[in-house]
């Protein structure tokens, strides 16, 4: 906005008003000096703060293409040292398996991902065990089936996307490996997505095999409700709400967005704790070491003083 | 000799530990590991105190079968 050449220019004529104006008699401030620099900060505060009032409150004609934008939810692993309630992982995976997977992927997560994290290994291995995987091909050649191990990714629903789309009236349910770091919103996103369907409003027509849902970006998504009271039973005894229930899958879709959450949020508490004392300590001895220079004095001994210098000899 | 004989703590410390650069080396090293060791412990427990309850270890115990 304001080329080099001309913040120059405005600098050095700031300067110039400081030099000419503090030779006036007076209490040696210069008011114009003063009053331009008022006015420069009042106008950078002034559109800094116009521009994110502008950006918080605007409304245009198109805000359904951009979806609701969800609300913040107090997900414990938002804030900036929190970290996962495991528990929640657990019965969140549980969801996903007898709600979820009947549609969505989740290839990037493997049995043994789940080990010390939401199962046991025994559980895990049990659990991999219900399922079949085409391994081979065996010595005479053949590809066979054989139970699930924990080297085992957790299985699709669907072996390709063409099957995906033609199960689902064209349209793809997403993996969702990724789903919380690939929406904008994350998990306040999901979690309002999946507990936001709601009737259109009036003079909204939603076209047949698509529901309405606000935070969807369009307002129409392929996917009807799934999450209701109740579609789950918690073997801890979880009152088993919707709103429960959605937090718990959103938790688990978290985790397996970003299993490394809870270390990294310890080592980043510990390298912060580390970093600021050092940096603290590395003040104080750059300072400690520069006051010899930075107090020292040089004085120039004059020849007039030299009086006592015994002369040279020759 | 002046500095032969004085007892500060700070003369001390220097004389033995940062005069020779092998000393000086091993006092750095020593002095790294055993920060480390005590740093972490520290804040382990005060982490694992902060973080009760919602981790793995916490709830294993429900669900490991011996």
């Amino acid at each position: 906005m304001f080329s080099r050449g001309a913040f120059n220019s405005f600098k050095q004529a700031a300067q110039g008003a400081s030099k000419r104006f503090t030779t006036q008699a007076g209490a040696g401030k210069s008011s114009t000096y003063n009053a331009l620099m008022g006015i420069s900060a009042a106008t950078a505060v002034g559109s800094g703060a116009s521009l994110y009032y502008l950006n918080k409150n605007s409304a245009h004609a198109n805000m359904e293409a951009d979806g609701l934008h969800p609300a913040d939810h107090p997900f414990p692993q938002k804030t900036l040292f929190g970290t996962f309630d495991h528990a929640s992982i657990r019965r969140g995976f549980q969801v996903f398996k007898e709600v979820c997977s009947a549609c969505h992927s989740l290839d990037l997560i493997y049995w043994r991902n789940l080990v010390d994290v939401a199962y046991t290994e025994e559980e895990a291995r049990e659990m991999a065990a219900e399922f079949q995987y085409v391994d081979g091909p065996n010595d005479i050649g053949e590809m066979f089936e054989r139970p699930g191990k924990l080297t085992d990714p957790i299985p699709r629903p669907y072996p390709n996307e063409e099957a995906a789309r033609a199960a689902n009236a064209g349209a793809l349910p997403p993996d969702l490996s990724l789903i919380t770091k690939a929406r904008h919103g994350g998990v306040d996103y999901i979690y309002s997505l999946l507990t936001g369907y709601c009737d259109p409003p009036a003079g909204v027509e939603v076209r047949e095999g698509l529901n309405y849902n606000p935070y969807f970006p369009g307002g129409a998504i392929a996917m009807a409700q799934n999450i209701f009271d109740g579609v789950v039973e918690y073997e801890d005894g979880t009152p088993n709400t919707a709103s429960q229930i959605t937090k718990d899958v959103v938790t688990f879709l978290n985790w397996a967005a970003e299993p490394e959450l809870d270390e990294r949020k310890k080592i980043g508490v510990k390298a912060l704790l580390l970093l600021s004392t050092l940096t603290l300590i590395s003040l104080w001895i750059k300072r400690n070491r520069w006051q010899s220079m930075k107090t020292r004095k040089i004085v120039f001994n004059s020849p007039k003083n030299w009086q006592n210098t015994p002369s040279r000899k020759n | 000799m002046v500095g032969f004989f004085t007892k500060s703590f700070s003369s001390v410390v220097y004389r033995n530990f940062f005069k020779k650069e092998s000393t000086y080396f091993t006092t750095i090293v020593a002095s790294g590991v055993g920060f480390s060791i005590a740093f972490d412990t520290v804040f382990d427990k005060y982490w694992n105190n902060k973080t009760a309850g919602t981790k793995w270890e916490d709830i294993k115990d429900r669900y490991v079968q011996n």
